[in-house]
């Protein structure tokens, strides 16, 4: 019999369908089974019958097969049995007459067939029945099948498993967001699909704790009450084992069991890092018999859990620079905060008991202190991303509650490069009314454009000047940040407001930065319903926000009362 | 209301509030005497909660942290290694004691954990640190006093 190459892709179910019906029609056999071996359980499952029946597997006919697969199981060959002989070691309980009177079946031959392409299934037993007159059937003929089989079911099982990996790096790349709990659900889901399960499960490790916390969850939700027996403990074994299990739990809420397949979650090294768990929630109570999950569906799961092994990587680095930048805003935060109360407290006092200093040194420490914040600011929606950082728009005054104040956060910067506040210059804010924006979040976008204009000046400090315009329009106004610097290269327009992207004359000239500052400035313009673009590349190099004076969607912080 | 007392919750004010030792968040509390509001202290859940048990009817206001040591009282609970403990016991003050407002002032400037806790109904405030100085903390209060009393 020639190889089914046309059952590819397919799972070890329907390459066995195919198989056995083809099977049927040459050999003359009335009744074929197939059977799988799980070691975990200690057992052998009937995995497929095809041919003559009478209703269900006739209990005494599928008792007498499956004493005859272990039987070959254990000797590794071809083991025949014939009406009214006993099966070698298994005695009375094997006689043929138990293969059933109403099929009239003469005789029983059990084939080995060896799967080698997953390690964890190890054999499938290839029970053959046969008819009358076809019971002298060859072993060579019969190691032909089990080979063909054999061939068929490691071929199909390498076939999908290649076909999932490549699919789930679709399903990654097409994720809008890119978010951990997204790519989760995603993973999770093509599981779901393709493991046919009623619920999957995606645990990841807690950060500085060997615990997991629940990534996703996707199907059906888990049931009241079912999830706390047994899985949890299992979960946290594959885990800490690093090794797959499949297993049926205790349901206290049925009596039952419920099947569930538990694979950990690598990365590249192959340490498990979390734990991915396929469910099926069985009601004992409708008296339906449980769809145990297999040694292929360990590794369709596999294959899903190597191709994701590289973005769970890219989770964990983003995971801890997270953890780092968290870590670090907090312990900046302290010092900060405490800076700010001690000032101001000293600030009070000094009034108090009418203290005059030669220079305005708590004006200075002020501005220190306002920089420290603002950075710290940047350094949480870089963390948190500015997507996600809290917005809290009002009506607020461009030219006096940003403007002034960034350029005088500014003043430190432009000391430092022997430059002067007066050197940035505005106009236009005569008649512009209020503008609902969150004044926190613009004043980094200012700070950001007016502290690019003075890092990548390139000229002499006196020919340094910004300036900033507003114009206004119908539905609010665009305001222009013009410089005279080093400028954006042509064709570079839209790559400088990508994160960890820089001009490539910036680099040349190797000046300091992250390439943050412009990626973070669109996007909190945009949280704002504005833009920000390039509009000159050079000479003068013009950036321009353009805002609406109110937000496209209302927003509760910016009611009438303050305008 | 200015009768009432306001109980303030932040493990960092520690036990030597009134003493050179004290640390920065004492200022807060200085800033508020000032104002002539009487002020309880409560360095953790678990006294929070005392107080509260003992005298609730004399509070007027609390005002919170969100990052504590999960003490006794939340031991149990998902705390995230304390990053929610204010969450929890803002969860059960507006339970327990749904009449006593509560303004929150935390280092936290995570949008979920800040969004949690302004969900509950007697939340009437949140600040953030960084942007409240001890006298504009003083001055919130006073506002909403105000507001209360008008």
């Amino acid at each position: 019999m020639a190889p089914l190459l046309g059952l590819r892709s397919r799972t070890t179910r329907q390459v066995c369908e195919g198989f056995l019906k083809e099977l049927i029609s040459k050999s003359g056999c009335r009744r074929v089974s197939v059977w799988s071996v799980d070691p975990v359980r200690s057992r052998i499952d009937c995995l497929l019958v095809k041919g003559e029946h009478r209703g269900a597997f006739e209990p005494d006919v599928r008792e007498c097969c499956h004493r005859l697969a272990a039987e070959a199981l254990a000797r590794r060959e071809i083991t025949r049995i014939k009406r009214s002989v006993a099966a070698p070691g298994e005695g009375a309980a094997l006689k043929v007459a138990a293969l059933g009177e109403d099929l009239d079946l003469e005789s029983a031959v059990s084939v080995p067939v060896v799967n080698t392409s997953n390690i964890n299934q190890v054999l499938l037993l290839l029970n053959l029945l046969p008819g009358e007159g076809t019971h002298l059937l060859r072993d060579e003929q019969l190691n032909q099948w089990a080979d063909a089989l054999a061939f068929n079911v490691e071929t199909s099982l390498h076939e999908r498993c290649t076909r999932l990996a490549k699919r789930l790096s679709i399903v990654l790349g097409g994720v809008r967001g890119r978010g951990p709990r997204k790519l989760f659900d995603a993973l999770a889901g093509l599981a779901l699909k393709e493991v046919n399960c009623d619920t999957v499960l995606v645990f990841l490790e807690e950060r500085f704790q060997n615990e997991l916390r629940l990534e996703s969850s996707v199907g059906k939700t888990i049931p009241s009450g079912r999830d706390a027996i047994g899985l949890p403990a299992t979960v946290n074994q594959v885990y800490k084992n690093n090794r797959e299990v499949l297993t049926d739990y205790a349901d206290s809420t049925t009596s039952g069991v419920s099947p569930a397949l538990v694979v950990p979650l690598r990365d590249l090294s192959g340490r498990a890092r979390g734990a991915i768990c396929c469910v099926n929630w069985v009601d004992a109570s409708k008296g339906t018999p449980p769809d145990l999950f297999t040694y292929d569906e360990v590794a369709v799961v596999d294959a899903l859990v190597e191709a994701f092994a590289s973005q769970l990587e890219i989770l964990l680095a983003e995971q801890h620079r997270h953890d780092a930048f968290q870590l670090l805003g907090h312990e900046l935060r302290v010092p900060m905060v405490a800076f700010r109360a001690v000032l101001e407290r000293l600030h009070a006092e000094c009034n108090v008991k009418r203290y005059e200093f030669q220079y305005n040194h708590f004006d200075e420490l002020s501005i220190y202190g306002d920089l420290m914040r603002g950075l710290l600011e940047r350094l949480d929606i870089i963390r948190v991303g500015p997507d996600r950082v809290s917005f809290a728009p009002r009506f607020t005054n461009l030219l006096t509650s940003i403007i002034a104040p960034t350029k005088r956060f500014l003043r430190p910067l432009l000391r430092q490069r022997f430059m002067h506040p007066d050197q940035i210059v505005h106009g236009g804010f005569e008649d512009l009314p209020k503008l609902c924006i969150d004044p926190a979040l613009m004043t980094q976008v200012v700070f950001n454009l007016l502290e690019n204009a003075i890092k990548y000046h390139g000229g002499e400090p006196a020919t340094f000047r910004v300036d900033i315009r507003v114009t206004r329009s119908v539905s609010g106004c665009e305001i222009s940040f013009r410089d005279y610097g080093i400028g954006v290269p042509r064709g570079e327009e839209e790559r400088i407001f990508l994160p960890g992207e820089r001009g490539s004359n910036v680099r040349t000239q190797r000046l300091g930065g992250e390439g943050m500052g412009l990626w973070l400035a669109r996007e909190l313009v945009r949280r704002h319903g504005g833009e920000l673009r390039l509009a000159h590349n050079s000479g003068p190099t013009e950036f321009v926000i353009t805002l609406r004076q109110y937000l496209k969607y209302h927003h509760p912080g910016c009611v009438e009362s303050h305008l | 209301m200015r009768a009432k007392a306001i109980l303030f919750i932040d493990d960092e004010l520690g036990a030597d509030q009134d003493t050179p030792d004290a640390s920065y968040m004492s200022y807060y509390l200085q800033a508020l005497r000032e104002r002539g509001f009487q002020v309880m202290v409560a360095t953790g859940a678990d006294s929070a909660l005392q107080q509260l048990a003992d005298n609730s009817e004399n509070m007027g206001l609390i005002v919170l942290d969100i990052m504590m040591p999960p003490g006794k009282a939340f031991a149990n609970d998902d705390t995230r290694g304390g990053l929610r403990t204010g969450v929890l016991l803002a969860e059960h003050i507006a339970q327990a004691y749904p009449d006593i407002p509560m303004m929150v002032l935390t280092n936290i400037p995570d949008p979920d954990e800040r969004k949690e806790i302004e969900s509950q109904k007697n939340v009437v405030r949140t600040l953030f640190k960084p942007y409240c100085t001890p006298f504009e903390l003083a001055q919130e209060v006073q506002d909403f006093v105000g507001s209360q009393d008008a």
